[in-house]
């Protein structure tokens, strides 16, 4: 007598056989070098969940920085919930724990033909398959007066890190009955919950410390991700849509921002309104960053297309594009997703090298937001291939929180917290 | 004795799917870590001492027997066979 589990699996590999057998191809052993740039969710996921699969598998990371600081959490820092240092994560454990050659440097130029990337050292790294994962750069050019140079005067705070700081510096010493701008972003964009979280949690700090003050939310967009949660929510917490409301939320795609006077921290739409603000927060239009861009790995509208079963550039063979920075939809730009794809685009990488057919892919996401410390929403999706090899949403399954009861809203609320530090150790750790 | 063995092939036969679906609970379950971490932590320890009690759980997720915040939503995105094969591939 077998138990049930011993005959799944003895009918399952003895399967495997029947099918393996049935393939004209043998499994490769390989020795083949895989370069990741870029250090984030999806990088740090991609080679971790390489390694492994398959620790045969050389995997060079590639990224800049010492230490990452997670976004996911970021707005936490400006409620006060979290400092920005436990929001910081080293490379070394990553690299250690999985063989994962780590260097601190910069891509400065990808060679499809030759299959290379040179640093910023002059050094050249040769790869088998590479995986960019570098995120998202700003759309300068979409404003007036404003750009990289003065983002210490008014920080877009979406790379989390000295952005982070400073934003949640200017909020502390904002007087009360100060103004708190927050320009919202164009689709397609890093994080859609993420500045009404924003608008959220600031408004949780400047309800308890300096409750004259307001927040204005200008936004590029008709409609937001979670909105009926979150003005619910601000409804319930901040006052939202009566006269003294913490929030307010003006949608001008018609009208939208055009330029930024950075001394006196004021705005002025394309009819020619004018916001004056005493903490100014514009979150910039965003694309893929800069190394896609400049090394052709992006479309005409920014970002990068892949194939969406295998995240392999449609521009370039042997490269994949995953994360914020490559072209998913209907998956969202989020850390969540980047994780996601990494571990899809590792499946797939392995079975390009190995040249053996890649099993079929599946995506989870999960957006989290905090209205108040212990009120929290949610937005989820399951995604799978439809027959034309395209992501779609599987029906019937995701949603939002599916209900605003006080428990729910809070049993939503620990998740978030615990879904932060698990994702971290899933993808870094 | 040969009996048995022709009613075995045909059990693999028909049953050889398992082995497709034993290979998406690997993908399924990558995906369940980026929440519950590699060690599932955070879900009651009781639910994960046997692939039939977490198979049951999902289902029950999937059916709405059993309410929960998040669980309703995902389990939907799966059909029973995946359901399945995940919690063999994280009970094993």
């Amino acid at each position: 007598m077998i138990s049930r589990r011993q005959f799944i699996k003895l009918t399952s590999s003895t399967a495997g056989l029947l099918v393996s057998g049935c393939q004209t191809k043998l499994i490769k052993s390989t020795s083949a070098h895989v370069v990741v740039i870029g250090g984030g969710f999806g990088g740090a996921t991609a080679a971790k969940t390489i390694k492994k699969l398959d620790p045969s598998i050389r995997v060079t990371l590639i990224e800049p920085k010492s230490h990452y600081v997670t976004c996911p959490g970021s707005n936490w820092v400006l409620a006060g919930f979290k400092s920005l240092k436990s929001l910081a994560v080293s490379y070394q454990q990553l690299s250690k724990k999985y063989d994962i050659k780590l260097i601190h440097d910069k891509v400065t130029f990808i060679n499809p033909d030759k299959r290379s990337v040179t640093l910023s050292t002059g050094n050249t790294i040769n790869y088998d398959r590479l995986i960019v994962s570098p995120g998202i750069d700003f759309r300068w050019d979409a404003i007036d007066g404003h750009n990289q140079s003065s983002t210490d005067l008014i920080p877009h705070a979406w790379k989390a890190g000295v952005q982070t700081e400073i934003l949640n510096n200017q909020l502390q010493n904002m007087p009360d009955g100060g103004k708190v701008i927050i320009c919202a972003p164009p689709n397609p964009f890093r994080c859609p919950p993420g500045p009404y979280e924003r608008a959220s949690l600031i408004a949780h700090y400047l309800k308890r410390y300096k409750p004259k003050s307001k927040i204005i939310i200008l936004d590029a967009k008709t409609q937001f991700s979670k909105q009926s949660l979150f003005m619910e929510g601000w409804r319930k917490h901040y006052g939202f849509g009566s006269s003294n409301s913490l929030i307010e939320w003006h949608s001008i795609p018609d009208n939208p921002v055009v330029k930024i006077d950075i001394k006196n921290k004021r705005v002025e739409t394309d009819f020619g309104d004018i916001f004056n603000a005493d903490v100014l927060n514009y979150i910039p239009a965003q694309k893929a960053a800069h190394i896609a861009q400049s090394s052709g790995l992006c479309n005409d509208s920014g970002w990068c297309p892949v194939n969406h079963k295998t995240s392999e550039s449609t521009l370039y063979q042997n490269i994949h594009v995953i994360g914020d920075a490559s072209i998913q939809s209907p998956i969202p730009k989020s850390a969540f997703a980047a994780n996601a794809e990494a571990k899809v685009c590792a499946f797939a990488v392995i079975s390009l090298l190995k040249e053996i057919d890649m099993i079929d892919p599946v995506w989870i996401n999960t957006c989290y937001s905090l209205i108040t410390a212990d009120q929290g929403i949610s937005v989820a999706m399951v995604y799978k291939l439809n027959p034309q090899g395209k992501i779609t949403k599987v029906k019937g399954a995701g949603g939002i929180t599916p209900n605003s009861k006080e428990e729910t809203l809070s049993l939503e609320a620990n998740y978030a917290k615990q879904w932060l530090p698990n994702i971290i150790g899933d993808s870094f750790t | 004795m040969k009996k048995s063995f022709i009613k075995l092939i045909i059990l693999l036969l028909f049953t050889s799917s398992n082995s497709i679906a034993d290979v998406s609970g690997k993908v399924i379950a990558y995906a369940c870590y980026s929440c519950h971490g590699k060690n599932l932590t955070n879900i009651d320890q009781s639910i994960i001492v046997s692939a039939e009690k977490l198979e049951n759980t999902l289902l029950a997720f999937k059916s709405n027997t059993k309410p929960s915040t998040i669980m309703n939503r995902i389990t939907k995105g799966f059909s029973d066979a995946e359901l399945k094969a995940v919690a063999i591939y994280l009970t094993d």
